[in-house]
């Protein structure tokens, strides 16, 4: 055994122990760095001595830096960044929502409540001025109502596709650090041979993990170190030291909105139905799920109410005496023209039955010879048009006559229900106000028999002889009307229809007995006009006499509700499991200062215990030297 | 497990966000005393709360239409009594005017205080509401509803439209008024009337004119006396439809009409039957005080007052019965307005239970929860601190 032999393990363990000292002191210096990853330096018995009575060992080296990380526990990270980031995305945009709908002073609902309230009134009292004002400013308030909600949505809409525009642009940033990584950490294994460069993979897990929380990726690591990322439906962001480019485009079916589009190079993919998962996959999620159905609902409630209202109000007399107009306008149903059209003129659409409107847009398609009408909510074909022609379906009257030109493939996007913003008060003069009906029905004074008008409606305002004078005299044992003969109905209860209205009468006639029918003008008294229109409250008219008005906007209110709180439980679930994932990577690659005291106190220990050897050697070759002096 | 210290150091962070965030929540709901800070937090709930709420402005509502409704039903109730009080005495006019005692000055005094109460009448007819609307002109009730005409006579401008008011969802009231039918009373019986013919010259009254069974045709028949003691009925067409012996205070039968007269008629003298109609109240005194003011002197002067009176007394008892129902009819609408009123209430405050149950806060478990928050967040604040000062390099010295 050589004197050298001792040094040199003493030496060894020296040189290893102080670079343990190092990677421990730099385990503490990144304790706040995110990402870092905890190393290791390892240890390795050094060849030992073959001697004749067995192998002495000749000390110690350092064998590597171990990085401890594992790549399960990176991966369940970069998962639950995704879903988590949905999520809270989610809950972010619809809760803004949710609290906008159930306000009392932005929503709807009492609005509509306190309009049919002064409905009412104008009912108590169908000549005061002010009942009539105070009606005209509910309807305003009521319309602005509307508008403002539709507004708020249509502000979100626009924040939704600046946040899209944003996050595509930090994905192309992410993904071209991530091909940039790529180079450098295939180029540090050429150069130290294979090994690791720890600190790259640390710094790449954390662009990867903030990719992870703009869109769904996989990943895949390839033999040289350099990970390939992929999204959607296998489109390659990162390709090794590559890196492709997502960019937003205004949709060819619909140039107000924006798709995403995959560029590889050669040419651009729009991607935008195939992104999930993420912050991108929210935003599309929340545009499709979330605000077009609220938009959708929102605009059939008004459309409904403005149809309804009108209709009714339009088979009644004003204060003038005159037959109602519109009480509300409304915009004409918004009818697109896909970029790329080679017809010209857009086809016409207007509603037809606002109780029937379906919650969806209509996609309307040429194929050369005759159209087809899809509907987006449910993917159906609800009607094939020849060229030029027209349908009624769903309560929209499409007439294709308008275009001209179309060649196979063009398209319209038809969005009858996004109205809501375009509800405004067609009325300016109270006394335009129609609360009363436009013809009156009394028996006549000599009548002898006791004959009664029960109920008389109007069934079609349009009729040219609504107003004018008509004698329903029971003469012979049955009714003649105006030339046509009526025979009474045998349950006590006749229906006379004539002129556009509908009277009942009820009781038992005598022989000449007469009912006059009149026009109403100066029956300035007179409700029944606005109590049908109050009735509209109560009434069954919209989705095909399924709800009313309030109904209608209270499933809205609901629907965005149960979104909203569902959001809210996933996010808490999926935040639960991303701080989980996070809790298990930092169980395994977190520093733990206290860990690295210990380790401190160990390596030193040891360090001074390697100094000891080597003065141990050196007081042996004194002793020797002091020997030989002698 | 292991656990780094930056995991310690966030766990103990994220849990004291944990604790502030609820005691936030908490916070915001004891500040609002409601229980849901947002639809979400129950969308159920936020759903019925929106559907009570509406129902319970529906109720105000109503409420609002039964105060209209009772401020004019209670309007037409007054204005019905006075005209009841007015017919009541023009009733006692009538029944002094038939007292033989009167003469010609006195009938003419009565039957001039008889046209006052008949302006009064219209007047009362004609009252408006708060509002400036007629009360008795149906649906035209910006039109003077009883207006006199060239001829003298009244007649009636409004309609017999009704307005209605909603109580309920299902329960409408009526408080129109048509002034036609409150005011055009059937005449005499109701069904036919008997009149002196012109120019009679014994002494010869009607008693009593009334239906012996069911109800009869419309029909006009003349019974004349051919002696002071024998009577024929004549239709129309003039043919004798039956013959009698007259004795004073016995029955003339004109075919299902019993006929009552008195005094002693004398041949030639007849008497006409009518069918009665309808006409109004004001005519009606009009045509009465007519009758009394221009009967004459004389026992024939007496006898045309009395049965100017008689004829009156049946008439002002139509219009007396007549005014009774639409007071009946109006007292009985004000009693269903209030009845309605008492339901609404009811129901209000079953919703406003119902609403409170969903949307108010139960104070007691939110302060208890509050304080236990409060207890939670400081054990995560300290527990913080205390970990944050255990570190090995402390000891390293």
């Amino acid at each position: 055994m050589s004197q050298g032999g001792l040094f040199g393990i003493g030496t060894s363990a020296l040189q290893s122990y102080q670079r343990a000292l190092q990677v421990t002191g730099n385990n503490i210096a990144n304790a706040g760095t995110e990402g870092y990853s905890r190393q290791r330096l390892d240890f390795t018995a050094r060849q030992p001595e073959y001697l004749g009575f067995g192998a002495l060992g000749t000390g110690v080296q350092a064998s590597g830096v171990t990085r401890m990380a594992e790549d399960f526990v990176q991966l369940r990270i970069g998962m639950a960044s995704s879903s988590e980031s949905y999520q809270r995305t989610m809950l972010e945009f619809s809760r803004q929502l949710d609290n906008l709908l159930a306000d009392p002073e932005t929503g709807a609902g009492p609005a509509m409540q306190q309009f049919f309230a002064a409905v009412q009134d104008v009912a108590s009292d169908p000549t005061s001025a002010a009942a009539r004002q105070q009606l005209l400013a509910r309807a305003e308030v009521l319309s602005s109502r509307f508008a403002g909600l539709e507004g708020e949505i249509e502000q979100q809409r626009g924040l939704v596709d600046q946040q899209l525009r944003i996050t595509v642009e930090e994905i192309n940033q992410l993904s071209t650090s991530i091909a940039d990584l790529n180079r450098q950490i295939v180029e540090a294994r050429g150069r130290s041979g294979g090994r690791t460069p720890n600190d790259l993979l640390d710094r790449r897990d954390v662009l990867l993990q903030q990719l992870a929380e703009r869109v769904g990726i996989n990943t895949v690591t390839q033999d040289d170190g350099s990970v390939n990322v992929f999204m959607g439906r296998g489109q390659s962001l990162v390709l090794g030291t590559a890196a492709n480019r997502l960019q937003v485009q205004p949709m060819a079916a619909d140039p107000t909105r924006l798709d995403v589009a995959f560029d590889n190079g050669s040419a651009t993919v729009v991607v935008t139905d195939y992104l999930t998962g993420g912050r991108i996959g929210a935003l599309l999620d929340l545009r499709d799920e979330v605000l077009d159905p609220a938009s959708l609902s929102l605009g059939r409630t008004a459309l409904t109410l403005a149809e309804t209202f009108n209709a009714t109000h339009q088979a009644n007399l004003d204060l003038n005496g005159d037959l109602g107009g519109a009480f509300f306008s409304m915009a004409s149903p918004r009818v697109q023209a896909a970029t790329g059209n080679a017809g010209s003129g857009l086809p016409t659409l207007a509603i037809a039955d606002a109780g029937a409107l379906a919650l969806s847009d209509y996609d309307l398609r040429f194929d050369g010879s005759d159209w087809s009408l899809r509907r987006l909510a449910d993917n159906q074909t609800v009607g094939t048009i020849p060229a030029g022609g027209s349908l009624e379906v769903d309560g929209l009257a499409l007439d294709l006559s308008p275009v001209t030109g179309a060649a196979a493939g063009d398209r319209f996007l038809l969005q009858p229900l996004r109205a809501a913003d375009g509800l405004a008060v067609a009325i300016t003069d109270p006394r335009a106000v129609a609360a009363a009906l436009p013809v009156t029905a009394e028996p006549a004074a000599a009548n002898t028999g006791s004959l009664s008008v029960h109920s008389l409606t109007v069934t079609d305002a349009g009729d040219a002889a609504l107003r004018a004078p008509l004698q329903v005299r029971f003469s012979g044992g049955a009714y003649d009307v105006g030339g046509t003969t009526v025979a009474p109905d045998a349950s006590g209860e006749t229906v006379i229809e004539a002129n556009g209205w509908r009277l009942v009468l009820r009781g038992t006639p005598a022989e000449g007995d007469v009912i006059d029918v009149r026009d109403n003008a100066g029956a300035v008294g007179d409700n029944r006009g606005a109590l049908a229109l109050a009735g509209i409250a109560e009434t069954r008219t919209v989705a095909g006499g399924t709800a009313t008005l309030a109904d209608s906007y209270a499933q809205l209110v609901s629907d965005v509700g149960v979104r909203t709180q569902r959001a809210q439980a996933n996010a808490d679930t999926q935040g639960r499991i991303l701080a989980d994932a996070r809790a298990q990577r930092e169980s395994v690659s977190g520093v733990n200062l206290d860990e690295e005291a210990a380790n401190l106190l160990r390596y030193q220990q040891a360090y001074a215990a390697a100094a000891q050897v080597i003065a141990t050697a050196n007081t042996m070759f004194d002793t020797l030297l002091n020997a030989m002096r002698r | 497990m292991r656990i780094s210290t930056a995991e310690q150091f966030q766990s103990g962070i994220n849990a004291i966000h944990q604790q502030q965030q609820k005691l936030s929540r908490t916070q915001q709901q004891l500040a609002t005393g409601q229980r849901m800070l947002s639809p979400s937090d129950d969308p159920a709930g936020a759903v019925q709360s929106l559907a009570l709420r509406k129902s319970l402005g529906e109720l105000d509502q109503y409420a609002r239409n039964a105060d209209a409704a009772n401020a004019r039903l209670a309007q037409q109730e007054t204005v019905l009594a006075d005209m009841g009080q007015l017919l009541q005495r023009a009733r006692e006019l009538t029944v002094q005017a038939a007292n033989a005692v009167q003469n010609e000055e006195s009938r003419a005094a009565i039957a001039s205080e008889l046209r006052q109460i008949n302006e009064s009448l219209l007047a009362a007819a004609n009252t408006r509401d708060a509002g400036g609307e007629y009360l008795f002109a149906g649906h035209r009730s910006d039109t003077q509803p009883f207006v006199r005409q060239a001829d003298g006579s009244v007649g009636y401008r409004g309609d017999a439209g009704l307005r209605k008011v909603a109580l309920s969802a299902d329960r409408t009231i009526t408080v129109g008024a048509n002034g036609d039918a409150l005011m055009s009373i059937p005449r005499g019986n109701g069904s036919f009337r008997v009149d002196p013919a012109a120019g009679n010259q014994g002494s010869a009254r009607v008693m009593s004119a009334t239906l012996s069974a069911g109800p009869v045709a419309a029909e006009t028949f003349t019974i004349a006396f051919t002696a002071a003691d024998a009577y024929e009925v004549r239709d129309a067409a003039d043919s004798v439809v039956a013959t009698g012996s007259y004795q004073a205070g016995s029955v003339i039968d004109v075919a299902g009409r019993a006929v009552v007269l008195s005094g002693e008629p004398q041949p030639g003298d007849a008497f006409v039957v009518t069918p009665a109609g309808r006409g109004s109240v004001f005519d009606m005194l009009d045509a009465l005080a007519a009758g009394l003011a221009d009967a004459g002197d004389g026992a024939a002067g007496a006898r045309q007052a009395q049965h100017a009176a008689t004829n009156g007394l049946l008439d002002l008892d139509q219009a007396l019965g007549s005014l009774l129902d639409a007071r009946t009819d109006v007292g009985g609408r004000l009693n269903a307005v209030e009845d309605q009123l008492g339901r609404n209430d009811d129901q209000r405050l079953r919703l406003e239970t119902r609403l409170s149950e969903i949307e108010d806060l139960d104070y007691a478990e939110a302060i208890g929860r509050f304080q236990l928050q409060q207890v939670a967040l400081q054990a995560a604040q300290q527990t913080y601190v205390q970990l944050s000062r255990l570190s090995l390099f402390d000891y390293l010295r």
